[in-house]
């Protein structure tokens, strides 16, 4: 694993700190499509940042970036405030991104507690100490109020949110200080919803950095403290939620009041 | 049962996170045993090893002699440290269909080597290498060259008989020296020294399969070799080791079948990989990978050891054989399906 940090740091200590993980004008296309155009992204401890636009605005683009999986043509990628190249997923890993994805990786034969740990198993000469693994995933478990079963349950018999559940919880276990959650509600009740949506509250009291990647504006001004809004391959604004609406994003996304935004 | 159970454990599989879950509701008395017993692997061939041997020892009481106890257990040894490397391999999503073919070369490499002049620790080592050898060759194609190891191992099937007939002009192999019959057929206080070779592999298996790193990785290649990826697990030097692992054990029961017989038979081994692979899916393995236990695998050799040992003991003609594990192997997969359905909800598809 390594991890290609430029030294070069031009924000002060503590500012840079406080930001986890930013983009700096960062394109990327694939082939003649621009999927993105000089996109700026910051977000910084402690807040909860969402992710909007219509399908193609190149929101899992900028996903993709941030955790390692792809590398954008120009533009740079910022962790922490120092310049970072990613060169896999693990590289996002280790600079404390952490993502869950829609489809969460998780395995779905073995039970809570092997998939909570994956490939990161507390072990003494070789062998896994199972006690200590089901223990401190109980602990986080227990802290975040995500229920499960039981730890030797396997996830083919969970539910959704209880997924969600389990990948976070993996997440957390991995010391993430910065947590991507891609359509994190899909596909779940409400119920479950609502759960989902108090565990990412937790994530952000706690001093982590939580971009979420949504479809449901409902979901997004229930939960987001900012709202980037991607049109197009490009930002088309930036909102704090509590002085924006509905309607503002909604024009944002649509691009009705794209006269007033391009130029950026 | 009654539909308040059945709504109550429905509820109970699929709870709605926030909500305190209660899995165990409805689920004692007789039919949740039965319930349990389905679903466990193990309770379930425990329970068919008890029910055969049972109707055996009623047709013939030499069957739960002590002598005839450990025929049965050395007449499983060889094929059980095959099927313990065969469960790996079906862990991780896998099959080897070189295995008879390769116990088969492991025999004889050690055979010649000891008639060539060679030390016995020195023969065995030499026939355990050409195992490993064969296996980092089959397991370089599958997890680099990416062909499917049914292929791979198809071929490796025919290539290996093939290099077992050339390197032997198909003649067996003997006499081999005394001290080497020996280790396959002396005996420790009357338990044969196969039963013991078996046993030990057997326990060192269950806890690298269990216990270790190693296993709770390859769990995880078996059951999703994305998210293992993802997880930072080295999914190709897993993948090649299960093959390095049977191709050693296979070449370790040839050799254990060539002290015991103290021939070194370039014909030994054909169809094995068939029998081999019938027990361990008999033992609850799954053909599509992460589930399967040594424990299962244990028991399922010895299920079809015991209809073998039962068939004979019965006056059945021997030619039954074939017919009564044809059948077992179905019924077994059959009941892996069901298990399926309720445990996973899902079906046995790729």
């Amino acid at each position: 694993m390594t991890i290609a940090a430029v030294a070069g740091d031009r924000a002060n200590g503590a500012e840079s700190e406080a930001k986890l993980l930013g983009l700096r004008s960062v394109s990327k296309s694939y082939g003649h499509v621009q999927a993105l155009v000089g996109v700026d992204f910051d977000l910084a401890a402690g807040e909860i940042v969402a992710l909007v636009g219509d399908n193609g605005a190149g929101k899992s683009t900028i996903v993709k970036i941030l955790s390692g999986v792809i590398n954008p043509d120009t533009g740079t990628i910022l962790v922490r405030g120092r310049e970072t190249v990613f060169h896999s997923p693990h590289d996002a890993y280790a600079g404390g991104t952490f993502s869950v994805f829609q489809d969460l990786a998780l395995v779905e034969a073995l039970d809570v507690g092997r998939n909570v740990f994956l490939g990161r198993e507390p072990s003494r000469f070789g062998l896994v100490r199972r006690r200590q693994m089901d223990r401190e995933a109980l602990d986080v478990f227990t802290t975040f109020g995500i229920k499960v079963p039981s730890m030797s349950m396997t996830v083919a018999l969970l539910s959704g949110g209880q997924r969600q559940g389990v990948a976070i919880a993996r997440a957390i276990l991995r010391g993430a200080a910065a947590v991507i959650m891609d359509e994190p509600t899909a596909a779940l009740g409400v119920r479950e919803t609502a759960h989902v949506l108090d565990i990412i509250r937790q994530l952000r009291d706690q001093g982590r950095g939580v971009l979420v990647v949504s479809h449901n504006l409902d979901l997004v001004f229930d939960v987001a403290d900012r709202i980037h809004v991607l049109r197009l391959g490009r930002t088309a604004g930036i909102r704090d939620t509590s002085r924006t609406t509905h309607a503002e994003i909604v024009h944002l996304i649509m691009g009705v009041e794209e006269t007033n935004e391009v130029g950026a | 049962m009654t539909p308040t159970d059945k709504s109550a454990r429905r509820g109970g599989a699929r709870p709605a996170a926030g909500e305190p879950t209660e899995q165990a509701e409805g689920e004692r008395g007789i039919g949740a045993l039965a319930r349990r017993a389905l679903l466990s692997p193990e309770i379930s061939l425990v329970l068919a090893i008890i029910v055969l041997g049972t109707i055996i020892q009623i047709q013939n009481p030499v069957f739960l002699k002590f002598d005839n106890l450990i025929l049965v257990f050395k007449a499983a040894s060889a094929t059980f440290v095959m099927a313990v490397a065969m469960t790996f391999v079906l862990i991780s999503g896998g099959i080897d269909l070189s295995v008879g073919s390769m116990s088969a070369l492991g025999g004889v490499s050690a055979a010649m080597a000891l008639t060539a002049g060679f030390p016995i620790p020195v023969a065995i080592l030499i026939g355990l290498l050409v195992g490993a050898g064969i296996g980092t060759v089959i397991g370089l194609l599958v997890s680099w060259a990416r062909i499917p190891a049914l292929i791979v191992t198809l071929g490796a099937l025919y290539v290996v008989r093939g290099i077992d007939l050339v390197i032997t002009g198909g003649v067996q192999i003997f006499p081999l020296p005394e001290a080497y019959k020996f280790l396959g057929q002396g005996s420790f206080f009357s338990v044969p020294f196969l039963i013991i070779y078996a046993v030990v592999v057997g326990i060192a298996a269950h806890v690298a399969l269990e216990n270790s790193k190693y296993g709770f990785h390859l769990r995880a290649v078996g059951g999703n070799i994305a998210a293992a990826r993802a997880a930072g697990i080295n999914v190709r030097r897993i993948t090649l080791s299960v093959y390095i692992l049977s191709g050693t054990c296979a070449a370790l029961a040839g050799m254990m079948i060539s002290a015991r017989t103290a021939v070194g038979d370039p014909a030994s081994g054909q169809g094995t990989e068939i029998a081999v692979i019938s027990s361990v899916i008999v033992g609850g393995a799954s053909l599509f990978g992460a589930v399967g236990s040594i424990t299962g695998t244990a028991l399922g050799v010895l299920l079809i050891a015991i209809i073998q040992n039962g068939l004979l003991l019965m006056n059945i003609s021997s030619y039954w054989q074939f017919v009564v594990l044809g059948v077992v192997v179905i019924g077994a997969v059959a009941i892996d399906s069901v298990r399926r359905q309720r445990v996973w909800r899902t079906k046995a598809t790729t």
